[in-house]
């Protein structure tokens, strides 16, 4: 891949420097399409999954890093998987929560929502962060399932919680009535 | 900086070798004879085909690409190679010829012969150029083959989700502007995520209850703030006399409600 190809490269500097720059820049295309149709490193920028993610909030500038995988992610959400979203309130805003209620499921809901209970309708899923300022369905109610661009599966730094988001290990808070699905 | 030479792919085909006629045996004589020709057309002015332009050829259908259809001599006998290689191969191999001068041409020739374009395009007569042209820059080096298609596949995907993409409509809903069937749109995707649109635009929007990521198209009746008639299915034609709010019967079974668009916020 070192190589020159040999078609049309000038001699000289701007020349030689113009073709490479233009071989190189080819490949932010393909970047691009790897970021967000495959998979994605990001960094954790708020509070609201303490102590999943940020654990050192208040202590130090520090962010987690995650791997976020986009390889299909609004097909098959089960409860408890970490999400990313774009926020319903601003679409070109990101959010990572967790999903604590699927299509179906009843969740008694907290402040600030106005209903104490509510069912997730057909196609929606009840997004919560893990801590206790979080903006998440909470205030803007069941989000679309076709909201949600990606899942967030490793954490990468800091090096003392490498590895893989084991979203199936968490205990779903009480006030979780699931659904009847077929398939469960 | 020389490349390396692998030999030309198609001598280890024999699907191409279909296309393009007698196969070349490989040889490791033949390696040494690209090698020898390369480095001569390396060195005349950075080009990586020889100068001299092909013979106009009655067959070419292009115009002004002058493609030559006469195939060299292909006797690749280990005794005769060094001798021919100069001159045989810049007189009777037939080759692609020398990209064009300047920047939007050349980007324009390298994406026209590429294997992709051309087999898109249905231009089987230069397909069978690029392929019998042992030095076309992609054929003969899988891996640029492999990335060169990687990138146009992703600048092709970016466009149609950055730019502007085309889908088939179906449905009753849209009548009498979209028919049922058979109606092709293009879609802005400048306007992704609403923006920038307005009340009685049409719209393509993902369907918020469907499991399936299907998409729907409809018109915009009101921005967050605006207030809406929401007909339920068995709504008669009441008319609005000036309430805001409320249920009112009309000569129809159903009712007919008043809300007002949210600002994002769901009222389940």
């Amino acid at each position: 891949m070192a190589a020159r190809w040999g078609a049309g490269i000038r001699n000289g500097f701007l020349g030689q420097f113009s073709h490479y720059l233009i071989r190189y820049a080819t490949w932010i295309p393909p970047l691009v399409v790897f970021n967000g149709w495959v998979a994605e490193i990001t960094q954790i920028k708020g509070p609201s999954m303490y102590p999943f993610f940020n654990p050192h909030y208040n202590e130090s500038t520090r962010r987690d890093i995650v791997l976020v995988s986009k390889w299909y992610p609004d097909r098959n959400l089960k409860r408890g998987m970490i999400v990313t979203f774009r926020n319903p309130l601003n679409p070109k805003g990101k959010v990572v929560k967790r999903v604590v209620g699927i299509a179906g499921d009843v969740i008694r809901t907290k402040a600030p929502y106005p209903h104490e209970y509510v069912q997730v309708p057909e196609g929606h899923i009840w997004v919560e962060g893990d801590g206790d300022k979080t903006k998440d369905s909470n205030y803007y109610g069941p989000i679309s399932a076709c909201l949600v661009t990606g899942r967030v599966t490793h954490i990468l730094s800091p090096w003392d919680r490498f590895g893989r988001v084991k979203w199936w290990e968490h205990n779903l808070r009480p006030g979780i009535k699931k659904a009847r699905h077929l398939l469960e | 900086m020389l490349p390396s030479i692998r030999p030309p792919i198609r001598a280890s085909s024999s699907v191409l070798s279909l296309l393009t006629g007698p196969a070349i045996r490989t040889t490791t004589s033949s390696q040494a004879t690209c090698r020898l020709t390369f480095q001569q057309r390396t060195l005349s002015q950075g080009h990586n085909v020889v100068d001299q332009t092909p013979p106009p050829n009655p067959g070419s259908t292009s115009a002004g690409s002058g493609i030559n259809y006469n195939l060299p001599p292909l006797s690749f006998s280990s005794h005769d190679q060094h001798q021919h290689s100069q001159e045989d191969h810049q007189q009777h191999h037939h080759h692609l010829p020398p990209p064009p001068q300047g920047f939007f041409s050349r980007l324009l020739h390298a994406l026209r012969t590429h294997p992709v374009t051309l087999l898109l395009s249905s231009r089987l007569q230069h397909f069978d150029q690029v392929l019998g042209s042992p030095y076309h820059r992609l054929l003969s080096h899988p891996f640029r083959m492999l990335f060169s298609t990687f990138k146009l596949l992703a600048f092709t995907h970016l466009f149609l989700e950055h730019v502007l993409s085309m889908a088939p409509a179906s449905g009753p809903s849209m009548l009498p502007t979209f028919e049922v069937v058979g109606e092709w749109l293009v879609v802005s995707r400048f306007h992704k995520y609403g923006n920038g649109v307005k009340v009685g635009d049409l719209v393509v929007y993902q369907i918020p209850v469907s499991t399936s990521g299907e998409l729907g198209v409809k018109r915009i009746m009101g921005m967050p703030g605006d207030y809406v008639l929401v007909d339920t299915p068995m709504a008669g034609g009441g008319t609005v006399e000036g309430e805001v709010l409320g249920d009112r019967g009309g000569p129809g079974e159903g009712d007919e409600v008043m809300i007002q668009v949210c600002f994002g916020l769901y009222s389940w």
